[in-house]
């Protein structure tokens, strides 16, 4: 329960700026996921939001009420490490509880809190164990139940499942999806991982190079990328990209000719001049391999073919780029043949030589 | 051959060989014993065990000297020494490595430069050093010492693995609320335990066993300690060999007996740094 406004901050190392100036304001009860390259960061902003890193400009706000200079637990937030950061010489049971006796909670408090918590997160046969006894997923389950005993008003989460094998992975992405609902408290979250990005979060913040690239909704991020930062970003495999010059400039339309060797016709709302380089853009699902179907044909050989049996990726080599197809037919495609594709003109972007997206008529991305 | 005979051969091997290593090494702990168990007589008789066994040297050193009064000197100067490095250096480990203070560094990189200097080139100065404090013949003139060259090595320890220690459970720790005291002793310190004591086994073994000091320093024979006990037993013409090692025998029992006490920790604690996990 509480809304958190970062503004204008600046964070250097030393002489390295690793924020130049970033502001966002979370939302209450908001699920806000970071995501990002690595190195860009993510884990200095969850850091400094936690208290653990000064910052050198700006202000942290949570509920309007100025937190820069406060300690991390008078912040009123809780902190789920990537390693999680589990005292390995106390028991589940104190680890859980530890926040709480050096608050100097009163006893039957904790033990109730922490009961509950481990009630909720399975934990109850493990109490009295220490972390080095437990598998990984239990100790990433005792990471979130000792940030939960403490009731926080701001819960952050550094990478919380990149340590767990895959299929853990799913279950403990359920899990914090579950209590979410449950906790109805403000959560940032920091992961590599699009599909927890994307399932989980009511809003994602893409960053780059310790910039906000773009903020919004999963799905309005997918379809409505300010630039090719976070379409390229955003969606696995990522999008395509070719690069092209505009040939002709006409009413509400562009003719572009592509490197690769066809001229697209785009209907455009935003400016762009003859002789401009631009980049198309296109994601993997929207490209059509080997129909008859609308679309500005293209033709290429088959570099490399993963089929991972729901789907097959195809890599298709277009003069000196390469584009990938994404096919859902089950359909076995074989290497170095040659194949046509079918680019929808509706499904694709245009970038302009800065990288942010021209606005276009009749798009995807102007139709969500 | 099957693999458990052949492994059961294997340590049958590595333990006979660790026992002729052993028997070697103990050859002068026992000749020291032995020689306590003589008569002057056969003092210098060129054999392991001679017979008829005398316990008169034991009841002669005893005799002779207040041991009891000995010993609790050499204990208080051993347990205040030992209390004193590991706290002190223990928490500048932690300064350094975790709170990372200003200037601390610079003190540790001072501090170690102390490990290089000879004891002996410290005596003179130390001696006039305590003369003017008036703490000739106290225990402190020897606490004091004794904690200021033990300092540098155990914070080297400690320091060593208080930066190998996960960075992200001081994190936690103050993210847990905890003030940078509660940390140093309910995180930091925990973590370290095996170097812990490690270091205040070390500690004890060598302030226990130091002769230079203490003979500069307690000049009062009821403040001496056990270690400079021996010396009138040795003397010009080695008068009388077997109390000599009666005595040393009586001095060495708390350390072996300290030692197989805590044997495993200090094994642990030698270990740790190497292997991981
Ligand atoms: N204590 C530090 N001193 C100096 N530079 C640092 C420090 N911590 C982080 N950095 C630098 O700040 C930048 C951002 O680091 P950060 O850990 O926030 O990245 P990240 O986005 O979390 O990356 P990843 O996804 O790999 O975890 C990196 O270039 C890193 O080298
Ligand atoms: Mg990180």
């Amino acid at each position: 329960m509480a809304t958190l406004q970062i503004d204008n901050i600046i964070k250097r190392f030393g002489t390295v700026t690793v924020i130049p100036e970033l502001s966002l304001t979370v939302k209450d009860r908001e699920f806000c996921v970071l995501v990002g390259p690595s190195g860009c960061g993510k884990s200095t902003l969850l850091r400094i939001i936690a208290g653990l890193e000064a910052i050198n400009a700006g202000r942290l706000l949570v509920d309007g009420r100025d937190v820069s200079a406060l300690a991390p637990p008078e912040r009123g937030i809780a902190m789920v490490f990537q390693s999680y950061a589990l005292y390995p010489h106390m028991d589940v049971n104190r680890n859980m509880g530890f926040g709480l006796e050096i608050s100097r909670t009163p006893r039957n408090e904790i033990v109730s809190r922490v009961a509950r918590a481990a009630e909720s997160l399975h934990l109850g046969k493990f109490l009295r164990r220490r972390p080095r006894e437990l598998s990984g997923g239990q100790r990433q389950r005792v990471a979130i139940g000792r940030a939960i005993t403490r009731k926080p008003t701001l819960f952050l989460l550094d990478e919380p499942l990149s340590n767990l094998d895959a299929a853990l992975r799913v279950n403990m992405r359920v899990e914090i999806a579950r209590l979410k609902e449950e906790l109805n408290s403000t959560m940032i979250y920091v992961t590599h991982d699009q599909v927890e990005a994307m399932t989980l979060a009511d809003r994602i913040v893409v960053m780059n190079e310790g910039r906000i690239e773009q903020v919004g909704a999963p799905l309005e991020l997918y379809e409505q990328p300010g630039n090719r930062f976070v379409a390229g970003f955003l969606g696995s495999p990522a999008m395509n990209f070719l690069s092209g010059t505009v040939a002709q400039v006409a009413d509400g339309a562009a003719r572009v000719d592509l490197t690769a060797g066809t001229s697209v016709m785009i209907p455009l709302a935003g400016r762009v001049e003859t002789g401009q380089f631009v980049e198309l853009g296109i994601r993997p699902e929207h490209i059509k391999l080997n129909e008859d179907d609308d679309g500005v044909p293209v033709s290429g050989r088959a570099a490399i073919v993963e089929m991972l049996g729901s789907d097959t990726f195809v890599h298709v080599r277009l003069g000196d780029e390469t584009i990938v197809v994404r096919d859902s037919h089950g359909r076995r495609i074989g290497k170095g043949l040659d194949v046509d594709l079918r680019l929808p003109v509706e499904a694709c972007y245009l970038f302009d030589q800065t990288g942010l997206r021209v606005s276009r008529l009749n798009g995807l991305a102007e139709a969500a | 051959m099957t693999r458990i005979s052949r492994s059961s051969a294997k340590s049958l091997a590595l333990h006979a060989t660790l026992f002729v290593v052993l028997g070697f090494w103990m050859l002068p702990l026992v000749y020291m014993v032995s020689v306590g168990l003589r008569s002057p007589s056969q003092a210098f008789d060129p054999v392991l065990f001679a017979w008829p066994v005398t316990f008169a040297n034991f009841i002669t050193v005893i005799r002779d000297n207040p041991l009891t009064g000995i010993f609790l000197n050499s204990l208080i100067i051993t347990v205040a020494t030992v209390i004193t490095v590991v706290s002190v250096s223990a928490l500048f480990a932690f300064a350094c490595s975790v709170l990372r203070l200003r200037g601390s560094l610079v003190i540790y990189a001072t501090l170690l430069t102390t490990l290089m200097v000879p004891l002996a080139s410290l005596v003179l100065p130390l001696a006039i050093l305590l003369k003017t404090f008036g703490w000739v013949n106290t225990y402190w003139g020897l606490i004091f010492p004794y904690s200021a060259l033990g300092v540098p090595f155990a914070i080297v320890i400690l320091k060593a693995f208080m930066d190998d220690s996960p960075k992200e459970l001081f994190d936690a720790a103050r993210v847990d609320g905890c003030s940078s005291w509660q940390t140093f002793w309910h995180v930091a310190l925990p973590l370290v335990r095996p170097a812990l004591v490690f270091v205040a086994i070390w500690q004890f073994i060598v302030t226990w066993n130091e002769f230079f000091l203490a003979l500069i320093v307690l000049t009062r024979a009821e403040m001496k300690t056990l270690t400079i006990v021996p010396m009138q037993y040795s003397g010009l013409y080695m008068a009388n060999p077997g109390a000599l090692f009666a005595i040393l025998t009586l001095i060495a029992l708390p350390l072996i007996f300290l030692y197989v006490l805590v044997q495993r920790a200090f094994v642990r604690g030698l270990l740790a740094g190497a292997v991981k996990g």
